[in-house]
C-alpha cells in the first residue's frame, strides 16, 4: 500500500540568478549564495561551482555544466525538505511553455507578451502540423535520466499540456484549415483548437511519455493550468490529455496538474479523463485572513466534492502551499488543511501532498522554509490519523 | 445604420523595450520613472495609430490589470503593506491565454476621492479619450468580496465610485468608458442567464458621459433585452461568437470584427464582409467597430498594425 500524505513537490523552483546570467562572471554575492545554498543542501560539486562561476568567460560546455549543478541543487533541495516525489524543478528548462515551443517543429516566436506584473512570455504561433522535434525525445529522456542518476527518490517528470500549449499560442495554422472549407469563423476556431490539441498530444507529448515510461519512470505528470481557462472546451483538454497518455501502460499512474483553474467548469467532462491523479490548487483561492494557523476554511476544500459526486476513485495531490505569498505555513497549518482534505474525499490513503503550484516565484529562502513544513505537516496528518 | 468610427475595446501590450525596462524595474536595476517614460512613449505611438478612431486610448499600459489601479487607489480595498506589484492580492487566472491578475479583497465599503482614476491615464486631446472598465458583473465576480451582504450594493457603489472620477476624466480629455464583459462569455456557456447583472442600475449611477458594454468571447444577442432599456449608449459584439439575426436594437453597436486572439492582421476586406453580413442580418442604431477583445494578447508591433487597419477602414 502507497504511503498515507506522500509529499510531492509540482514543477518550477526559482532558477538562482547565477543559473539565468550564464553570460556574465557571477558577482561575488552570486557566489556566496550558491556555497551558502551548497552547504545547506550538501552538494559536493559547489567547489567546482565556484570554479565555474568565477569565470569570465564560460564555454558552451561550462554553461552546461552550471545547469547541471543548479539542477543537482534542486534534487538536493528536495531531499533535505524529505519529499517522496521529485523531479528538477525545472532548472534544465526555460519556461514550461517556451521549452516545448521551442522543441516542436510547426511554432514559430510572435514576440513577447505579458503573463501578470513584469511576467511575460514569448508567445508562439502555430505556423504548421505541430510535431516533435528530432532529438527533442532524447532531450526530455536525458532530463529523466540526469535526476534518477542523482536521486534514489520517486522521480516524477512533468510535461506542459496538450491543451496548454493550445491555449497559449496562436493556433493559425489549424483555424485556416477550417476556415479553407468554409466554415464559419466560430466553427474554425473550435475545430481549429480541438486539431491543434490532439496533434500537441499525439505528436508532441505523447512520444515523450513513452520514453520516459521506457526509461522507467512510475509516474508521468502533464501541467494543465490553461485547462478551464474556456469552459466551453473542457471536451477538448479531456481528449487530448487521453491521447498524450494512450498506450501507456495502467501501472504507470498518469497525473494531471490543475492549478488556478475554476474547476467546476471542468465537470461533468472531468470523469471521462483516464488520469489517475490530480494535483490541485487549495490555498490560493483562500481569502488572505484564511492563511493563519487555525484559520482553514474547509470552505477551500469545495473541489474536491465535485471529485466524489462524479464517482472518481483518483488521488488527490492538495495544494497546501500558497506558491503566491511569502507566508511560511506551519507544519500545524498544514496538518489541518490536509487532514480537511481527506474528511472531504473520505479517503487519507488518496491524499497527495503538495503546494499549490510550482515555487518559481518564491526565492530559495522562502520555498525551502516551505517545503520542509509541508513535509512535517504531512508527518503530523499522518500521525493524527493512524 | 451609419459608422461612427473605430474605437479599441480593452488593454494594449508594451513594446519589446518598455519590457525589457520593465523586467529591469522588478529586479531593481531601472527606477519607476524609467518604466513611466517607456510607457509615455509607447502610449503617443498607440494613440497616433489611432488618428480615424472615434475614440482613442493609450493602450492604458501602465495598468498591471483592469483591477490594479482601482483595487490600490480606490478606498474599500485591502492594501498591502509594500509599494511591491504583488501588494494587492493573489495571482489568480484571467480569461484565455497564459494571464493573470491580482484578485483583490473589498474589506470595506467602496468609495473615491474622484481623483483615481484619471492620474493612470495619459491626457489625450479633443475630448476623446476612452477608458476601459471592468463591467459591473465581472467586476463582481473577479474581486474577493468580505464586506457587501449583496452584490448590488457592492456593483452601486463602484458605479458610484466611477461617477466620482467623470468630472476629472473630462478634463483630462475621456469622454467615454467601455466596460468589458469577461466573466460573462465565461460564465454563461453552461447555466442559464440571470437577471440579476444590475445594468441598469449600474449605468443610471454613471452620468454624464459615453458609455458602452462589450460582451467579448460569448453569444450578445443573448444580452441585449438586459440592456435595451438601460442608459448605456453602445453595446459590443463579438462578432465570432455572436448570432447576427437575433440582434434587433435600437440602440448603437460596436461590432468586434477583429481577432485580439489572432496574430494575423484582418484585411480591409474581411472587415467589410463582416460589417455588411451584419447590417444585412441585424437591425441597429449607428455602429462602431474595432477588435472583439482586449489587444493585450498580441505583441505591440502586431496590436499596432491591428489598430492602422481599422484606422484605413471606411464605409
Amino acid at each position: 500500500m502507497e504511503k498515507m500524505f506522500l509529499t510531492q513537490e509540482i514543477g518550477s523552483i526559482q532558477r538562482p540568478i547565477w543559473r539565468q546570467k550564464l553570460n556574465v562572471a557571477a558577482k561575488k554575492e552570486w557566489i556566496d549564495s550558491a556555497l551558502k545554498w551548497g552547504e545547506t543542501f550538501e552538494v559536493e560539486e559547489r567547489k567546482e561551482l565556484k570554479g565555474l562561476l568565477e569565470k569570465t568567460e564560460k564555454t558552451p560546455e561550462e554553461k552546461q555544466r552550471v545547469i547541471d549543478i543548479a539542477t543537482i541543487y534542486v534534487i538536493k533541495m528536495f531531499e533535505k525538505a524529505g519529499l517522496d516525489r521529485i523531479y528538477n524543478g525545472e532548472q534544465p528548462r526555460t519556461e514550461m511553455y517556451d521549452v516545448f515551443a521551442k522543441n516542436t517543429s510547426g511554432i514559430t516566436s510572435a514576440g513577447f507578451v505579458n503573463s501578470f506584473d513584469a511576467n511575460y512570455f514569448r508567445k508562439g504561433i502555430i505556423e504548421n502540423k505541430v510535431l516533435i522535434k528530432k532529438n527533442a525525445v532524447d532531450w526530455f529522456e536525458r532530463e529523466l535520466e540526469f535526476v534518477q542518476k542523482y536521486s534514489d527518490k520517486i522521480v516524477k517528470p512533468c510535461l506542459t499540456g496538450p491543451y496548454t500549449m493550445t491555449d497559449w499560442s496562436y493556433v493559425e495554422f489549424y483555424r485556416k484549415l477550417h476556415e479553407k472549407k468554409g466554415e464559419n469563423s466560430l466553427k474554425a476556431l473550435k475545430k481549429g483548437r480541438m486539431d491543434a490539441a490532439l496533434d500537441f498530444a499525439k505528436n508532441v507529448l505523447n512520444p515523450v511519455v513513452k520514453k520516459w515510461v521506457k526509461a522507467g519512470a512510475t509516474i508521468v505528470q502533464i501541467d494543465e493550468p490553461a485547462a478551464s481557462t474556456n469552459e466551453q472546451e473542457s471536451d477538448i483538454f479531456v481528449e487530448s490529455v487521453n491521447e498524450a497518455f494512450k498506450g501507456i501502460p495502467n501501472k504507470v499512474e498518469k497525473a494531471v496538474h490543475l492549478c488556478y483553474s475554476n474547476y467546476p467548469a471542468l465537470f461533468p467532462e472531468l470523469a471521462e479523463c483516464k488520469a489517475d491523479s490530480y494535483l490541485i490548487e487549495c490555498t490560493n483561492h483562500a481569502a488572505g485572513k484564511e492563511f493563519g494557523a487555525k484559520s482553514v476554511n474547509p470552505k477551500a476544500y469545495d473541489i474536491i466534492n465535485l471529485f466524489n459526486e462524479h464517482s472518481m476513485n483518483v488521488n488527490i495531490g492538495a495544494g497546501v502551499i500558497d506558491i503566491h505569498s511569502d507566508l511560511i505555513e506551519s507544519p500545524e497549518l498544514i496538518r489541518d488543511r490536509l487532514l480537511h482534505v481527506a474528511k472531504a474525499l473520505g479517503d487519507s490513503s488518496r491524499v497527495h501532498v503538495n503546494p499549490d503550484c510550482g515555487l518559481r516565484t518564491r526565492t530559495w529562502s522562502i520555498a525551502f522554509p516551505k517545503l520542509v513544513n509541508m513535509v512535517k505537516g504531512a508527518e503530523l496528518a499522518r500521525k493524527t490519523v493512524e | 445604420m451609419n459608422f461612427k468610427g473605430a474605437i479599441l475595446s480593452g488593454t494594449l501590450s508594451r513594446s519589446p523595450e518598455t519590457i525589457k525596462i520593465h523586467r529591469l524595474l522588478r529586479d531593481g536595476h531601472a527606477k519607476k520613472t524609467d518604466f513611466e517614460k517607456a510607457v509615455e512613449k509607447d502610449s503617443n505611438q498607440i494613440i497616433q495609430a489611432q488618428k480615424n478612431f472615434a475614440f482613442v486610448s493609450g493602450g492604458q499600459l501602465n495598468w498591471l490589470d483592469l483591477l490594479r489601479p482601482i483595487a490600490s487607489n480606490f478606498k474599500g480595498f485591502a492594501k498591502g503593506k509594500s509599494e511591491k506589484e504583488d501588494s494587492v492580492g493573489p495571482v489568480t487566472r484571467w480569461f484565455r491565454t497564459n494571464t493573470f491578475y491580482r484578485k483583490p479583497t473589498i474589506v470595506e465599503k467602496i468609495s473615491s476621492n474622484g481623483k483615481e482614476l484619471s492620474q493612470n491615464l495619459p491626457k489625450i486631446e479633443n475630448n476623446n479619450g476612452i477608458l476601459f472598465l471592468l463591467g459591473p458583473y465581472s467586476f463582481s465576480k473577479l474581486v474577493q468580496n468580505s464586506f457587501y451582504e449583496n452584490e448590488k450594493e457592492l456593483i452601486l457603489d463602484y458605479a458610484k465610485a466611477i461617477n466620482q472620477n467623470i468630472s476629472d476624466l473630462k478634463q483630462k480629455g475621456y469622454g467615454a468608458i467601455f466596460f468589458s464583459e469577461p466573466s460573462i462569455g465565461f460564465d454563461f456557456s453552461k447555466k442559464e442567464l440571470k437577471k440579476e447583472m444590475f445594468f441598469e442600475e449600474f449605468a443610471s449611477n454613471i452620468k454624464e458621459i459615453l458609455k458602452g458594454i462589450n460582451f467579448p468571447l460569448t453569444d450578445a444577442s443573448n444580452f441585449f433585452p438586459l440592456i435595451e432599456e438601460t442608459d448605456f449608449d453602445f453595446v459590443g459584439i463579438d462578432c465570432i461568437f455572436s448570432d447576427f439575426e437575433k440582434i434587433k436594437t435600437k440602440k448603437n453597436v460596436f461590432l468586434g470584427l477583429t481577432d485580439g486572439s489572432r496574430i494575423g492582421v484582418e484585411s480591409l476586406e474581411q472587415i467589410n464582409k463582416i460589417v455588411q453580413n451584419f447590417k444585412q442580418k441585424a437591425s441597429a442604431k449607428d455602429y462602431f467597430i474595432g477588435p472583439n477583445d482586449r489587444l493585450f494578447d498580441v505583441p505591440f508591433e502586431q496590436g499596432l498594425k491591428k489598430i492602422k487597419i481599422l484606422s484605413d477602414f471606411k464605409e
